[in-house]
């Protein structure tokens, strides 16, 4: 099986007013084909620097500052804007977070389909194609959908409007940029589903961004956890979540609340760090119970344990938590 | 438009404060500029007879319609007459127009903007339909009808001009009024028992100041551009006067024979009135003002 | 919808009657005769008063302002005082020439100013930017009819390219264009320079927004993204001053049609000022409040109708 999305060493920073903040820090992540990733991490851990840097859509002022990306074989990071544009959409596609900023609120949802096929060279049959994504997302009307304007649709079915979208072209992977977080919990429920069958019926590679653990344990065959712009830990959902080895995934896991525990609500103590003055050794030192001296000397490397990586120097003192299980 | 007044206004101070200020204008290119030709026709206008190198009534039949020469250094007119010392004389009658125009627009701008602001209810809505209906009429059919009727006086050209810049000065200070009247602080002095002329002196006049001198800089080329416009067209300030207008008209009627009298005309009518547009948005940006872009 | 529209043309009919009224008061209220003004300080008495007859000056205010207007409603403006010509006669043969160049030049800076915005704005804080920043606002507060002077110079005194008078005949249709080229460039400039400034400001804005982040996630080419994507949502907010520009244009027009000796409204006006011929003045500044205030309304409404999502909100 090869690997779709391949990230090795890639580092990100921000020039904010003369300022250079770290967003990523030597990431490596790799991506089988037809797997979901799900890549979870507090706000600002850089989980969506990470999602825009594999299409190239970093902000003004972002950079790539060493690493490279490849998907489908294709070197992102060295392709010219010729090549970008075709890449763009054909080979990786993007779902956005809020669907409706994401649509253009002047134009049908039809002319929107159409201005994608007719970007990558689409000539025949551009409404047989956009009728057929529509159906496929599950979108009951697509003939009144692709008249109407994003105003006139509710927030599912813009969000499936821009799945649809996504999947015009076929691309190899998919990137999903917390995709239900703007959703109500009966419409995540369907969306998930619906990219699972994506991934059943098409094989399509899912990066699956979000801060929401619940739904990364539905969709997702594995899941990356992030925290200050580095991965701290990965491996099979299932084990991850049973068991977590990285004092911080331990902490996010043991931090859900839940109907089971109705012990006080657990927080993780102390604040996130500051990305302009990054730590010497591991970012999460200064909030951890286990800390010791090594731990602040040196960031501790991703290094594989059991069918996964853990990036810390102690990984015996995870030991079996109660974790969340499915 | 909004004005800051989150901060309590700052005592006003001569000297030291004055001189800051105008650093602060000449900091950009097109601040100095604008300050520079501001002052430049400030002092042409009022020195202008003693600065001017010939009479300018005085007739040289012939070397009428020449270019520049040394003795006419930018040429003469139809008559004869340099077209230099006219020009400077015409900076006077321009600023003597113009100025009284927009300081008369203002004083009645503000009275009206207070009444509104103030007394509110009907009257408010009277004034600001008023304001509305005057603003949105094209200033300068305006004061053709106007002067028409009237007959071409200094003081009726004023008048005219005065009344098509009522309305923005009056919206400003009316806006200004309101946001005061909103803030707690300003309420709190009412309940003490501070009468409305202690507030206004205290705390309206100091906000809406700035905005109206802002304001005032970027009328001040209306005025002229208006006041030389219908001097043109022979309804505003009578030759032989030498207003801009005046001097165009006739360089005009002889374009063929002499293109320096227009060229020299459209050259000082350009200058001023980039002048003091400039000037006025540097004030803007200096006095940090956020008024909504103005055309009367 | 219609309560809307009810309303915005009571508005202008208010501007309307403000203007018929303030124009009947002014002769009652300030000093100066227009009649004497007319005829000349020696004119018999007996021709001054069949003139301020003729002419209404002896009714009051609201009686001139309602003749008036029973009047205009069945299409009779009045006689010019001195042709004996109607007035709806004279306008007639005017107005379609002053709204040919008020719509020429609008059109004209209109598309001047959006490639000026693209560029603008694909270059925020460029020299070039500044630049163009600079002088839009500069060329902005010359006045028109100086630009108009200096075009005239240009290119007919100098390189004698264009003709400098008149208008041409509709019957000669490249003829007309040729005359009407200068005029409406002199006009087009000033707003080009505003509107672009404008323009880009609400190009910035919306490029800023999500969704042209997400066409450029799908590979759609940037040119398109500005001129169709981003443009089409920027445009609405310009729309709205178009129908301050029209009025703006309608007096500068005056200035143009003097200048290039243009048969239009505003040669009409400006010959009726100087001769103080009071019925087709006031004609002909009737006619241009309607105009003014219909350009108004239809701006609103077109402002209306390209934004589709203005349009639903209200009809509730």
């Amino acid at each position: 099986m090869t690997d779709v999305l391949e990230i090795a060493g890639l580092s990100v920073s921000y020039r904010v007013r003369g300022r250079r903040r770290t967003a990523l820090h030597d990431i490596s992540l790799t991506v089988a084909a037809g797997e979901i990733l799900g890549l979870v991490g507090e706000s600002g851990c850089g989980k969506s620097t990470l999602a825009n840097a594999v299409l190239r859509l970093l902000p003004a002022g972002g950079e790539v500052t060493g690493g490279a990306i490849t998907v489908a074989g294709a070197a992102v990071l060295s392709l010219d804007d010729t090549a970008l544009r075709g890449y763009r959409g054909e080979t990786a596609a993007m779902i956005f977070q809020d669907p409706f900023i994401s649509l253009n609120p002047s134009f049908p949802i039809g002319t929107q389909l159409s201005l994608v096929q007719r970007a990558h060279g689409k000539r025949g049959a551009r409404r047989t194609d956009q009728l057929a994504a529509l159906a496929e997302v599950g979108l009951p009307d697509p003939e009144s959908v692709m008249r109407a304007y994003p105003h006139h649709l509710s927030g599912g079915q813009r969000q499936r409007v821009m799945i649809a979208m996504a999947l015009l072209l076929r691309p190899t992977l998919l990137v999903a940029d917390e995709p239900t977080s703007a959703l109500d919990v009966t419409t995540q429920a369907q969306i998930l589903e619906l990219l699972r069958a994506l991934r059943d019926t098409h094989g399509t590679t899912i990066l699956f961004v979000s801060h929401d653990l619940g739904s990364v344990a539905q969709l997702c065959d594995r899941v990356a956890v992030m925290y200050a712009g580095r991965i701290v830990e990965t491996g099979q959902v299932d084990a991850l979540f049973a068991a977590p080895r990285h004092p911080y995934s331990r902490a996010l896991l043991t931090a859900i609340p839940s109907w089971r525990n109705t012990a006080e609500l657990v927080t993780i103590p102390g604040q996130p760090p500051n990305l302009a003055e990054p730590a010497q050794g591991c970012a999460f030192a200064p909030r951890c119970a286990h800390s010791v001296d090594v731990c602040i000397a040196a960031p501790p490397p991703l290094l594989p344990l059991e069918g996964g990586q853990v990036a810390c120097v102690l990984p015996e003192l995870a030991g079996p938590v109660e974790g969340r299980g499915r | 438009m909004s004005v800051d007044l989150a901060a309590p206004p700052t005592p006003r101070r001569g000297g030291p404060a004055s001189l800051q200020l105008v650093r602060r204008i000449v900091a950009t290119p097109s601040g100095a500029f604008g300050f520079t030709v501001a002052v430049l026709l400030v002092v042409v206008a009022v020195f202008a007879p003693v600065l001017a190198p010939h009479d300018y009534t005085a007739l040289d039949i012939e070397h009428r319609l020449e270019g520049p020469s040394s003795t006419y250094w930018l040429g003469t007119d139809n008559l004869g007459r340099d077209l230099l010392s006219r020009l400077m004389m015409g900076v006077r009658i321009a600023l003597q127009i113009a100025v009284p125009a927009v300081v008369l627009g203002v004083l009645v701008g503000l009275l009206l903007g207070l009444a509104a602001g103030y007394l509110g209810g009907k009257v408010d809505t009277a004034i600001v339909v008023i304001l509305d209906a005057i603003q949105s009429f094209p200033s300068v059919v305006l004061a053709l009808a106007v002067l028409a009727l009237l007959g071409s006086s200094s003081w009726a050209i004023v008048l005219v001009l005065a009344v098509a810049f009522v309305p923005s000065f009056g919206r400003v200070t009316r806006t200004s009024v309101q946001a005061v009247q909103a803030l707690p602080y300003v309420d709190a002095e009412r309940n003490l028992g501070a009468g409305t002329l202690r507030i206004i002196g205290r705390h309206v006049l100091p906000n809406v100041v700035p905005p109206l001198i802002v304001l005032m800089a970027m009328n001040l080329p209306s005025a002229i551009g208006i006041e030389s416009g219908l001097a043109f067209l022979g309804l505003g300030v009578q030759p032989p006067t030498p207003d801009w207008g005046v001097i165009l008209s006739e360089g005009f009627a002889r374009i063929r024979e002499s293109p320096w009298p227009v060229l020299w005309t459209c050259g000082v009518l350009a200058v001023s009135t980039l002048g003091f547009t400039f000037l006025g948005e540097r004030l803007r940006d200096v006095l940090d003002v956020r008024t909504t872009e103005v055309r009367s | 919808m219609l309560i809307y529209l009810a309303r915005r043309v009571g508005m202008a009919v208010l501007v309307l009657l403000i203007v018929l009224v303030f124009l009947a008061s002014l002769v009652h209220i300030l000093p100066g005769d227009p009649v004497s003004l007319m005829l000349g300080p020696r004119a018999d008495p007996e021709l001054i008063a069949l003139a301020r007859q003729e002419m209404d000056l002896d009714s009051s205010v609201p009686a001139q302002v309602w003749h008036f207007l029973a009047n205009a409603v069945g299409g009779d403006l009045g006689q010019d005082f001195l042709t004996k010509r109607p007035v709806s006669e004279l306008i007639g043969a005017a107005l379609p020439n002053t709204l040919v160049l008020a719509l020429t030049s609008l059109l004209l800076a209109v598309v001047a100013a959006i490639p000026l915005a693209v560029v603008s704005a694909a270059r925020q804080g460029s020299w070039l930017d500044r630049i163009l920043g600079t002088l839009s606002v500069g060329i902005v507060s010359i006045p028109s009819y100086v630009i108009g002077m200096v075009l005239l110079l240009l290119a007919t005194v100098w390189l004698g390219w264009l003709p400098a008078i008149g208008t041409g005949s509709f019957a000669d249709p490249l003829d007309y264009l040729a005359h009407l080229v200068l005029p409406a460039l002199s006009l087009a400039l000033v707003w080009a320079g505003y509107l672009a400034r404008l323009l880009r400001s609400a190009l910035l804005e919306v490029l800023g927004q999500d969704y042209i982040r997400a066409a450029r996630a799908y590979g759609i080419a940037e040119w398109r993204i500005y001129y169709q994507l981003a443009m089409r949502n920027a445009i609405p907010s310009v729309v709205a001053l178009i129908g301050v520009a029209l009025g703006d244009l309608m007096g500068s027009a005056i200035f143009i049609e003097v200048i290039f000796t243009r048969n239009g409204l505003g040669t009409l006006l400006y010959n009726a000022a100087t001769q103080r011929d009071h019925p087709t003045m006031r004609g002909g500044v009737v006619v241009i409040a309607v105009l003014f205030v219909l350009a108004n309304l239809l701006a609103d409404l077109v402002n209306r109708a390209i934004n589709p999502r203005l349009r639903e909100v209200s009809s509730r």
